[in-house]
């Protein structure tokens, strides 16, 4: 490991920067991680399935298979970390790499300790410690713990964070599944593959479905996890090494190291504890003008105060510095230098070399501040036009509109629908058919008047069905039920209702459990029929007209006294 | 074998160049701490939605008439689940509770707070992002996974989702850079450094003084002679000469 060569930005991070480190890892790698993970951690799983499906019943079957792919998932978190470690520090893994390494070596290692491990809450950062440090027993386990105080506290919450994640990625198959073979809502569709799923699959089918998805979506957060679990490490170890500081120090000294050969063998072999100055470094070339070595005694017992050289800098080299982001503080011996550099600065035309920090303010009142010389900016966010802002200024302006359009009507929406309902408002309730119902002449586009329907429609469904017209008998009742809804018992059913909403309705007006029953059944019988082409068969259908409750005898044995006022007689 | 390549160096801090040429540094935040303050989000919402249907439940028994009761659940249902985000994120802290919870605040991708119709429209396409879903909203609020929008989230640059890049929005961190300080050595006399030194070398070398006191002595003293280049000196003396440096470079700073 060189930690010159490392491709990410080493800084101590919060917990979940750290995390998001982890992911930005994860995703540069994600190609090469998931056709690794194809070729080795599939074949595991699939090998110890198979194994188990020649001596297990099923349904110890799906269970243990399950079990062993859930167990095995930390051994198969070595492979994102393998890959991510190694392009962390500037090495390109290619998937055969991957796929060597794996069969030959990284599998066995640790096989035991990684079944183990895989119990662990921190598990995301207890991987690398043990792979990439090789501890084992209470060495370990003490490094685990340093760790995880030091900038890896995030592990436990990255590990909840990734059970949601799978949850999410589950459902997301299982409403895609849905979505491309059931078509929702056409529930004999799903209610037909889950019979042929019973009748001639496996009777554990929805279990082994459940499983998949679970591998699925493994196969997809995992590397993320592992991502966050190895960011978390590498953000530990930066807090508890100073790697970020070692990082920095090793190249200044290769800096420093290149300016001292070319300044020649006089200047680098010079081992004075020297003040130089704090210049403007601007090139090689330049720097024996600036580096003019002073006494300075740093000895422990008696440590001096540095002793000024007089050394002379050419205020335009400082100047150049200062351009260049590199002057940042000045040397005692530079006080005049630096007073010219104030004044030039402090020129507008320097406005762009302040380096500038955001702090978000509290209040939404913009206006740009920023104090001068002192290199920091904590103003608000003053509005700037960009390239991408002009035309997403043009979008947000019209979406600004929409904006305020859509709360305006939804404001009147709202008190559109309290005005309809004043009466039920100001009633605070009403009786639970309103008597003024206006009657409808057609349901989802059927005639549902009286007349349109003969006087015995279950006698004239009958004929219909042994005729062979299947579709118009099984119409007829349905739309003389409706009719009967609607005229009779003033049901509130209205136009745009579909069957479920049909049903609903005569549900809720309490009509009696045989016509409630009756009603159900029609509806199903037709619902099939219709959407499904599935007859009913005869004997159902002659029960359907046997049991035909709408004329008037059998409506007033049936509902009653309530019923009665309903207007049966009509 | 491994081969060595030119491999882009990473960072959860990730530049934006402005109009005039300024480029600023935005601490863009991931798919974890989001979808946790997504998490908090929707347990809020369906909080307030479980309390409120109670309430209509209460409603429709004593009032006998189910409608109208059910009529202002699904209008409230509506509002709540699509006014939410919108609300809380045009508010002055550019976040939900959730968000604000988590430290984060959703802003334009120039770092500028982001406009209603920005807002909106990144709430809008909030359904894109929860498909694939159950159709339909029977129950007044759309039923989804949000696979899509995670998976965009954690295979873009920028971790945005789907409306994020339609709206040109981002969320970021709200709080300060992680600082990390230990106990400071007690360094009696400044020394001057020998070189010149870049900005990000100078605060190195004050972290150095300042993350001292988490380290051993010799985890110190390995570190200073990393540094002797410039020290120009190894071990202790390195070390010390490294903290009177650190030490003259925060005096000047002050």
């Amino acid at each position: 490991m060189r930690l010159e060569n490392v491709t990410a930005k080493i800084r101590p991070r919060g917990r979940w920067e750290s995390i998001d480190l982890g992911c930005a890892m994860a995703r540069r790698s994600y190609g090469t991680i998931l056709m690794a993970w194809l070729i080795t951690v599939w074949p595991l799983w699939i090998g110890g399935i198979y194994l188990m499906g020649t001596f297990m019943s099923p349904g110890a079957h799906v269970f243990f298979s399950a079990f062993w792919c859930w167990l095995t998932l930390q051994i198969a978190g070595k492979i994102p970390l393998f890959v991510m470690s190694r392009k962390l520090f500037g090495e390109e893994v290619s998937v055969f790499t991957v796929f060597k390494e794996w069969w030959t070596s990284m599998i066995f290692k640790n096989f035991w300790s990684r079944i183990i491990g895989r119990f662990s809450a921190a598990r995301g950062l207890s991987l690398p410690v043990a792979e990439l440090e090789g501890l084992k027993g209470h060495a370990y386990k003490s490094r685990v713990n340093l760790l995880s105080r030091n900038g890896g506290d995030g592990a436990v919450q990255a590990i909840l964070v990734c059970w949601l994640m799978q949850l999410v990625m589950i459902a997301s198959c299982y409403f895609f599944v849905g979505l491309v073979i059931g078509l929702y809502g056409e529930t004999d569709v799903l209610e037909m593959i889950t019979v042929d799923l019973n009748r001639y699959g496996d009777e554990h089918a929805g279990w082994w479905l459940l499983f998949f998805f679970y591998l699925l979506s493994v196969t997809i957060i995992e590397p993320f996890f592992i991502g966050a679990g190895f960011a978390m490490y590498v953000n530990s170890r930066t807090v508890t090494e100073g790697w970020d500081i070692e990082l920095i120090f090793k190249r200044l000294s290769e800096r420093l190291k290149t300016m001292y050969i070319n300044k020649g063998p006089s200047r680098a072999g010079e081992k004075s504890s020297g003040s130089g100055l704090a210049g403007g470094e601007v090139t090689p070339s330049v720097a024996p003008a600036l580096a003019t070595p002073p006494s300075l005694s740093v000895s422990k017992g008696s440590p001096a105060p540095p002793t000024l050289s007089k050394a002379k800098i050419p205020p335009s080299l400082i100047v150049l510095g200062a351009l260049l982001g590199m002057l940042a503080f000045s040397s005692p011996q530079a006080v005049a230098g630096d007073a010219r550099v104030d004044r030039i600065m402090k020129s507008d035309d320097f406005d762009l070399n302040r380096s500038s920090s955001q702090e978000f303010e509290s209040t939404r009142s913009s206006g740009s501040s920023s104090s001068r010389g002192s290199g920091s900016y904590s103003g608000s966010y003053s509005p700037r036009s960009s390239p991408v802002g002009n035309t997403a200024g043009l979008f947000s302006g019209v979406f600004t509109m929409l904006f305020w359009a859509a709360i305006i009507l939804a404001v009147a929406a709202v008190i559109w629908v309290i005005y309809k309902n004043r009466k039920a408002l100001a009633k605070g309730g009403l009786s639970s058919v309103d008597d003024d119902a206006p009657k409808v002449k057609s349901v989802m586009g059927m005639d549902v008047t009286p007349e349109s329907l003969p006087k015995e429609i279950h006698e004239v469904a009958r004929d219909a069905w042994l005729r062979g017209e299947h579709q118009l008998a099984m119409s007829l009742l349905y739309r003389g039920s409706i009719s009967w809804m609607v005229n009779q018992a003033r049901v509130p059913i209205i136009e745009s209702d579909t069957e479920e909403d049909c049903l609903r309705r005569v549900k809720s007006i309490q009509l009696g459990a045989d016509i409630g029953s009756y009603f159900k059944g029609v509806t199903t019988n037709w619902v099939r029929l219709a959407y499904g082409k599935k007859l009913p068969t005869d004997n159902v259908f002659m029960k359907l007209c046997d049991h035909w409750p709408f004329t008037k005898k059998k409506v007033v044995m049936n509902l009653g006294q309530n019923a009665n006022e309903e207007g049966v007689t009509a | 074998m491994a081969v060595k390549k030119n491999i882009e160096v990473i960072d959860t801090l990730q530049s934006v160049e402005l109009g005039e040429g300024v480029e600023i540094m935005l601490r863009i935040a991931g798919p974890f701490p989001r979808a946790l303050a997504l998490l908090l989000d929707m347990l809020i919402i369906g909080g307030v939605m479980l309390i409120f249907t109670i309430i209509m439940v209460i409603l429709e028994i004593t009032s006998g008439n189910p409608y109208v009761a059910e009529g202002i659940r699904l209008i409230v249902a509506f509002f709540v689940s699509w006014g939410y985000f919108v609300y809380f994120e045009c508010g002055r802290r550019g976040a939900t509770v959730g968000k604000r919870a988590l430290g984060l605040r959703v802003v334009d991708r120039s770092g500028n707070n982001a406009s209603r119709g920005q807002i909106f429209v990144r709430n809008i396409l909030r359904l894109v992002d929860m498909m694939p879903g159950i159709p339909g909203m029977a129950a007044g609020v759309f039923i989804g996974s949000f696979g899509l929008g995670f998976m965009c989230c954690i295979l873009t640059k920028k971790f945005q989702r789907i409306g994020d890049l339609v709206a040109n929005t981002v969320v970021v961190y709200t709080h300060p850079d992680y600082v990390v300080t230990g106990q400071q050595p007690n360094v009696e006399h400044p020394v001057a450094p020998t070189a010149a030194l870049a900005r990000e070398e100078q605060v190195a070398i004050a972290d150095f003084y300042n993350r001292a006191g988490l380290w051993s002595e010799a985890r110190r003293i390995e570190l200073a002679d990393h540094a002797s280049e410039l020290t120009r000196e190894k071990g202790m003396r390195g070390m010390v000469k490294l903290l009177g440096m650190a030490k003259w470079i925060k005096e000047r700073g002050k």
